[in-house]
């Protein structure tokens, strides 16, 4: 509708009411004759039939066709003698040539006029299919979501198929949108413009139609083009925002972090420096018993050490997102019989397994998930008295595999439940770093859990102590790997 | 009779508190710094036990190991960083016997060194006469007769169930990857899918020997390294 075409079809069909229109005023014209009306009023029944043509139809070449018509037929009918091309005065000569002029006149004027609200008709439309694209991407959720639309958008408005292909760091996007053809009778037109912006976002918009294009109309797709890559570096300056922002929160973690590392770290190093000294400086008067202690508590504080070493490692290679999961389908009884036997040859408390009778497989990592678990069970040992029952227990529910780790220990107030596993985004000192041992374990834990799309959650274990509950999906595979 | 320690660690404390603890224990102690001298020691010596680190300043602990491994009958235990599962896989498929992951105590690296060295001995007499019935705890293997029984108790086994657990004993304390199992048992390349079933089938088998499958006595899981048999500390 916005193409001014010049096939044939439309060309037959605006001859057609040419021809119908001259018949028609020339009906009303005998009509009026009958009616003894004045030849002036005749003369202007048919230019108004001249106007009517200039108005329906396409171009010049109608409004002049039909005006010369219409001089004939009122030649033909209403002059003297009727019926033939003959005149017999020659004032009729003059009246021909008058109605003829302001017949060309005024169907051009018509035609100028139509064309001119065409025109505006498809400015507006244009602006608005502008207007439309700018608010999708203001609106926008997901690029990839709001260039599918404006891929529609254009291919609609275009009568054609529109290609948009952009070019991210996470590899090439294309869009593509088809509007069938109605007939193909032309060879198809194709227009590309490229899509470039002051970031790494690059790409193009091609269309592809079989209706001939004007010369405007292809200007216009490169205003389309323009609008989208204005949206796409828009887009681009908000992601290197975020970006920045989120680099600043990691390097705030960081550094709360590295606060509360020192502070594990200085603790037991002061101990050992201190423990070696008095012993190197004071070796022959100290006895056994003080020098066993001492070495004792050497060896405490430096398996101490270790330990937050190992968390500290794990803990930022989870925050990097490098701990690459090795998914395998682990049995639940493999997992335990190797947790147990690394927990119970030193524990001081009796140790209760569940597990279900059926063979319970379940996606993970088994390494990183024995850690989870295993320093679950340190705490449980840490914090529950001497021949208490430490409960580890799985079983399938739904489509989750659910881990429980229970003991009658200490328990953790109810406000603390969820803090706990982000102790460090906080900074805050919670009643657990008074006790050293937990160390960084839950917000690693919580970290695992959750790259594998499970959750970790803190409970209590009436009448006394604490329940940890792991959640993991049954489904989900295995990486390709 | 004083057994030989190849001792291959770039760390210098590591080294002299490894050399403090073995000479103590009577052994006859030897020490390299670097694969190189590694390599060239283990050869001319042919030491009983060699304990290497995987994360030597020259070579890395897996070329040692395939560099001498045709050429040494030594028990090798592979020392490395804990995280590094799979270094000790890789380890363990290359030829070694056994590892240790550091921090280690004192107490567990010299019971691997005494595992070690039995289970030599022990290979070198059943090249002599083969055991035709095996006993441990309550598990009784009889390897003529193709019959397990546990507490006197004939357990049927499928024929995959008891070539694994044949595996397995004939290998009595040393771990066996994932991998080199499959191959052994289902002669294939280990593919994931593989390692699956064995998964699969270690928890029938265990379902079937072991009074409780959570706290096995017979066959213990190392998370992400393989299956081991156990063995009686002594």
């Amino acid at each position: 509708m916005n193409f001014r075409f010049t096939d044939k079809k439309r060309m037959g069909r605006d001859f057609a009411i040419s021809l119908l229109m001259v018949a028609f005023t020339t009906l009303v014209s005998l009509f009026f004759k009958s009616l003894e009306f004045q030849d002036a009023t005749l003369t202007i029944t048919y230019l108004m039939g001249v106007m009517g043509v200039a108005a329906l139809t396409h171009g010049k070449f109608f409004g002049i066709l039909a005006s010369f018509l219409s001089v004939l037929s009122f030649n033909f009918f209403f002059t003297q003698p009727i019926f033939t091309f003959y005149i017999n005065h020659p004032d009729y000569f003059v009246t021909f040539i008058v109605m003829f002029v302001a017949s060309i006149l005024i169907s051009s004027l018509t035609t100028r006029l139509t064309h001119q609200t065409e025109l505006s008709n498809l400015r507006q439309e244009r602006l608005r299919l502008l207007d439309e694209i700018n608010r999708l991407f203001i609106h926008s959720v997901s690029i990839q979501d709001t260039l599918g639309k404006v891929a529609d958008l254009s291919a609609s408005y275009f009568k054609g198929e529109v290609k948009i292909v952009v070019l991210t760091q996470g590899g090439p996007l294309l869009f593509k949108s088809v509007v069938p053809f109605e007939t193909a009778e032309t060879d198809p037109t194709i227009i590309t413009h490229p899509l470039t912006t002051e970031s790494e976002m690059s790409g193009s918009f091609s269309l592809k139609t079989h209706h001939p294009l004007t010369e405007e109309t292809a200007q216009f797709t490169l205003n389309v083009a323009n609008q989208i890559s204005a949206a796409l570096e828009k887009e681009a300056l908000l992601r290197t925002q975020t970006q920045a922002q989120i680099e600043i929160r990691e390097q705030k973690l960081r550094n709360s972090l590295l606060g509360a590392i020192s502070h594990d770290l200085r603790t037991p190093l002061a101990t050992i420096i201190g423990s070696t000294d008095t012993i190197i400086e004071n070796y022959d008067q100290l006895n056994e018993p003080i020098k066993k202690e001492l070495l004792t508590n050497i060896r405490d504080d430096a398996e101490w050490l270790i330990e937050s070493v190992e968390n500290i490692l794990s803990f930022t290679r989870v925050e990097d997102g490098k701990l690459k999961l090795n998914k395998q389908m682990e049995s639940v009884e493999d997992l335990f019989g190797d947790l147990v036997s690394h927990v119970v040859s030193t524990a001081k408390q009796k140790f209760v397994l569940d597990v279900p009778d059926e063979l319970l497989m379940v996606p993970m990592d088994g390494t990183l998930m024995e850690k989870v678990l295993l320093n679950l069970l340190n705490n449980a040992v840490k914090y529950s008295p001497q021949e208490s029952e430490i409960t580890l227990r799985a079983y399938r529910k739904g489509k989750t595999a659910v881990f429980e780790v229970c003991d009658h220990g200490l328990g953790i107030p109810k406000e603390q439940h969820e803090k706990i596993f982000e102790r460090f985004y906080s900074g805050d000192v919670g009643y657990l770093t008074k006790r050293k041992g937990l160390g960084l374990g839950l917000s690693i834990c919580k970290a695992i859990v959750e790259a594998h799309n499970g959750s970790i959650t803190a409970h209590d274990n009436p009448p006394q102590g604490s329940l940890f509950r792991v959640v993991l999906p049954l489904e989900g595979g295995v990486s390709d790997e | 009779m004083n057994e030989k320690i190849l001792i291959v660690e770039d760390d210098r404390s590591i080294r002299s508190f490894m050399r403090v603890l073995l000479t103590a224990q009577n052994y006859h102690v030897i020490e390299a710094e670097d694969g190189n001298g590694g390599i060239t020691l283990a050869l001319s010596n042919q030491p009983d036990i060699i304990l290497l680190d995987l994360g030597l300043p020259d070579n890395d602990g897996l070329t040692v190991i395939r560099e001498i491994r045709p050429h040494v009958n030594s028990s090798i235990i592979v020392v490395s960083a804990r995280g590094k599962e799979n270094d000790k896989v890789s380890a363990l498929d290359e030829g070694a016997d056994d590892y240790l992951t550091k921090p280690f105590n004192a107490q567990e690296l010299l019971a691997r060194i005494r595992v070690a060295l039995r289970h030599k001995k022990a290979t070198a007499e059943m090249n002599v006469a083969v055991e035709e019935t095996f006993v441990y705890k309550d598990l009784t293997v009889d390897f003529e007769r193709r019959k397990v029984l546990v507490n006197q108790q004939e357990v049927h086994l499928t024929p995959i169930e008891y070539q694994v657990l044949r595996l397995l004993i004939k290998h009595q304390g040393k771990v066996l990857t994932y991998r080199f199992i499959v191959k052994e048992v289902w002669g294939s390349v280990a593919l994931e899918s593989d390692t699956q079933t064995l998964r699969v089938t270690m928890a029938n088998l265990r379902r079937k020997i072991e009074a409780d499958p959570a706290r096995p006595s017979y066959i213990v899981t190392e998370i992400g390294i393989g299956y081991r048999f156990c063995e009686d500390p002594s």
